[in-house]
């Protein structure tokens, strides 16, 4: 289970030692897209968009694409669509339905951007090749491309750039509205806010968050009952989201008790079905950097 | 009590309630009270649990002044009658008790004794006992009747605006109970019975309170194989809300005697063997088996329970019932999902798809029995734009400058994850109405996969010189999709269930006319189409020999 739910950490010494602690191991969450073995339509991309010559530049901490404001423009909240993977709407004031869509994805490695750049360009169907930003005159970017809407003569539908270890896909959700800011000055916004993040040195790994507590506190719940769940976080500036994802046989979902007060109260399972469940945490800090945690217990029938 | 004799009367021979009486001829001129029929047992809570004083007053025309009352150790506690009646020694006389005491609340589980007396020439007295219960059910658990044929069903948002995924919960799917600080599963805190919980008709997102999913009473879908008997394990209330405000046992068993339930739907009964069922006590019933199609059946089941004596005997009604309603979402084989993927999207169908697909089907006229008619009502559902269904999945359209897009970019599917995100899919196109190949291969192919239809996989096309095609949400067939004399893919995506034998595309129609180069076109809907052949996809769809590959069925976000 994804629970985009931007569930909030606001204190953490409030989330207690586990008491019994069940299984725990911290991971890595990030998947490069450079290190699975590559496509062949990826590849005829590669080929395609010269993505040999595309410059390779400095690496950064990451997107804080929460703080990015557009004037008069409302920004949803943050989504988390994926490890390391970030996503935020934009609506211009007063208007019922979103605009722009800002998904960004952040890896490690220059490369890794590279590599999920080319991914996007090789599932165009159209047959051409798309024009570099830099050819339609935006400078933003290390390298990016665009789509253009056939709404009207110059309108951008979506483009994708690459900044460093960040790959920044932004879509025209209306296409055939006139936009009073256009695609590319979102995404030289963009681009801007991912310069002004700290530089990461060559020894540097991106700046993920630390998961330091995360058990159940029982190492056995019966299906219909709730666990509490001990976690805590730090090394994120800012509030972090949580996704809970669940595994294994058994059933279950995880949400914050309510309190009294309507402050936050613990972090609890509540059991729904008999089997081996495995729960993982995966905490993408703002600046779009992810990792996780999983905690096992036995659910038991009633 | 007076017996002028024992002659009976076979039309008053009442054996309803257990209390079947006599009933004997009076003498011309003197007063008679028979009591026909009382239950042994009642709940007055339930729809319709009025319990039923039926006497006969005699001889015809004698006038006597009747008082029914209740009691409870030797005490009144309600008066049911009071009045006067005409004697007819051949008429049974009903007086209904609604189970409320004077002070206007509902009688305690306990024993009463319900008491006529008939005043004329002389008086006559006459009592029965009565037990009050409290009957309901709190929790209902969907079970297969063999392995691999029943399954959660899952949502997709948390409320209208987060994204979330949630399973039907498989511990009780219907949960009727007291939230924290109520008094008692089967009443509300002043007493009266607490409802049935309305069916959960939302398609994207469970019941909340609050913020918070509702944890206390609901009621969702199931998910059953087509025709197969659809099982529920029922636990009955384990409490009930005295006069006084507080928990109370709901007074049964009762010494002596044997309560069971049955169950039944318009399509017929529910079978079930208990012969005694106890205060959060279990019983399974076996419905009437489900359709043999892919769709959605509601299925409205009314609980009844009667009661015996100890070790057998005749069943006597407890009088009332309960109704509780349910949908029943039904799928081909068990739902299939990504190798290897982990998460509560996969615990089952998504309620929405489930219920998408049934009104396809409604409005296409299918009625999918086979895996055949699955994809048939999802690739022309999805595609919309035909007689059923007059607009694509999601009003989409396929990202071509004629509509607006522009060159047939990706703009849901996530081809280094291979994953879709069929939540945003759903939640109202949130990336936008433009889709091209990969989106539509992608989200039909989860859809197909996840209703039953097996060894679905995305089939991957190299690049095609097209013929004319009809692409979703366009007008019209084209030859010029990019532009004048622009009509070529550079890839193509579409499924297949047998390894690339037959194919489905429910992102663009082939042309069927005879001119399949030319526009205008017959629409020739791709649903399990040959590959090869005259009549096969790449032949009515591209001039070029097309070189094809898999991708496997992909994840969903």
């Amino acid at each position: 289970m994804i629970i985009n739910n931007k569930m909030r950490i606001q204190i953490f010494v409030l989330l207690a030692i586990a008491l019994a602690p069940a299984a725990f191991a911290a991971q890595s969450a990030s998947k490069p897209a450079a290190s699975r073995p590559r496509d062949p339509q990826v590849a005829h991309a590669h080929d395609r968009y010269r993505s040999g010559d595309w410059r390779r530049g400095e690496r950064k901490a990451g997107f804080d694409v929460g703080s990015l404001k557009i004037h008069n423009f409302d920004g949803s909240a943050v989504e988390v669509i994926g490890d390391n993977a970030l996503a935020r709407r934009f609506t211009a004031t007063g208007a019922a339905k979103p605009l722009y869509l800002i998904e960004s994805n952040v890896y490690e490695a220059v490369a890794d951007a590279h590599e999920k750049l080319a991914e996007i360009l090789a599932f165009v169907s159209s047959p051409g090749t798309l024009p570099t930003m830099r050819a339609s005159g935006h400078d933003v970017g290390d390298i990016g491309y665009i789509g253009y809407s056939g709404a009207a003569p110059g309108r951008i539908a979506w483009l994708a750039f690459v900044r460093g270890n960040i790959t920044v896909r932004v879509t025209n959700l209306q296409t055939s509205e006139s936009p009073a800011i256009d695609a590319a000055a979102v995404a030289k916004l963009a681009d801007n806010a991912i310069l002004a993040a700290p530089t990461l040195l060559d020894t540097q790994s991106l700046p993920k968050p630390a998961i330091d507590n995360f058990t159940f506190d029982k190492n056995s719940v019966v299906a219909g009952k709730i666990v509490k769940i001990n976690f805590s976080v730090s090394g994120v500036t800012g509030e972090p989201n949580i996704d809970w994802i669940t595994g294994g046989t058994g059933m279950g979902y995880v949400e914050r008790a309510a309190t009294a007060s309507g402050a936050p109260g613990n972090f609890e399972l509540h059991a729904t079905g008999a089997g081996a469940f495995e729960l993982t945490a995966r905490v993408t800090s703002p600046l779009g950097v992810s990792a996780e945690a999983k905690a096992t217990i036995a659910i038991a029938a009633r | 009590m007076k017996w002028i004799g024992f002659a009976p009367i076979p039309a008053l021979m009442i054996g309803i309630a257990g209390l079947a009486l006599s009933l004997a001829a009076a003498s011309a001129s003197t007063l008679t009270l028979t009591i026909a029929s009382v239950p042994r047992i009642a709940d007055p809570k339930l729809d319709g649990g009025a319990i039923p004083i039926q006497f006969v007053i005699g001889p015809d025309g004698i006038s006597a002044a009747v008082d029914i009352t209740i009691e409870q150790n030797a005490a009144t506690v309600a008066s049911v009658f009071s009045g006067t009646l005409t004697g007819a020694a051949n008429t049974i006389v009903t007086k209904n008790w609604n189970g409320k005491t004077a002070n206007g609340k509902f009688a305690d589980p306990g024993d009463y004794t319900v008491r006529i007396v008939a005043t004329a020439d002389h008086v006559e007295n006459q009592t029965a006992p009565l037990s009050i219960v409290r009957l309901g059910i709190s929790a209902m658990e969907a079970l297969g009747v063999n392995n691999n044929d029943e399954w959660q069903m899952v949502y997709f948002m948390k409320g209208g605006t987060t994204y979330a995924f949630y399973a039907t919960p498989s511990v009780h799917e219907y949960y009727n109970v007291n939230k924290p600080g109520d008094v008692a599963d089967l009443d509300l805190n002043n007493g009266n019975p607490r409802p049935s919980v309305a069916l959960h008709e939302d398609v994207m997102s469970p019941p909340l309170s609050g913020t918070n999913y509702e944890s206390y009473n609901y009621n969702f879908p199931y998910c059953y194989l087509d025709g197969k008997t659809p099982r529920l394990r029922v636990t009955f209330g384990s409490n009930a809300t005295s006069q006084a405000g507080t928990a109370v046992a709901p007074g049964y068993p009762v010494a002596g005697y044997e309560i069971h339930a049955i169950a039944s739907d318009p399509n017929g009964g529910w079978i079930n063997n208990d012969t005694n069922i106890t205060p959060a006590g279990q019983s399974t019933f076996d419905g009437p088996a489900l359709p043999t199609v892919a769709g959605r059946s509601d299925r409205n089941i009314t609980w009844k329970f009667e009661y015996r004596t100890a070790g057998g005997g005749a069943w006597n009604p407890v009088p009332g019932q309960i109704g509780t309603h349910h949908r029943y979402y039904t799928v081909i084989n068990k739902p299939i999902f990504a190798t290897g993927a982990t998460g509560t999207q996969y615990a089952g169908p998504w309620v929405m798809i489930a219920e998408t697909f049934t009104q396809w089907a409604n409005d296409l006229g299918n009625a999918p029995s086979d895996e055949h008619g699955v994809v048939d009502t999802i690739i022309k559902g999805y595609f919309g734009q035909n007689a059923g269904v007059h607009f694509p999945i999601e009003n989409f359209e396929y990202d071509c400058p004629s509509m607006g897009g522009d060159g047939g970019a990706t703009h849901y599917y996530d081809f280094g994850g291979n994953s879709i995100p069929l939540s945003r899919v759903l939640n109202y196109h949130q990336n936008g109405i433009y889709i091209n190949c990969s989106d539509c291969a992608s989200i039909t192919s989860t859809m197909i996969a996840m209703l039953g239809v097996r060894s679905v996989q995305m089939f991957r096309l190299g690049g095609m010189t097209l013929k004319a095609i009809w692409g979703v949400g366009t007008p019209a067939y084209t030859t010029n999709l990019w532009g004048p004399g622009s009509n070529s893919f550079s890839y193509h995506h579409i499924i297949t269930r047998n390894g690339g034998v037959n194919v489905s595309d429910a992102c663009m129609c082939v042309d069927e006319d005879g001119n399949p180069g030319a526009t205008p076109g017959v629409p020739g809907w791709n649903v399990d189409r040959p590959w090869l052949g005259a009549s096969g996809y790449m032949t009515l769809s591209a001039y070029n020999t097309v070189s094809t590959s898999f991708d496997p069925l992909p994840k969903i976000q």
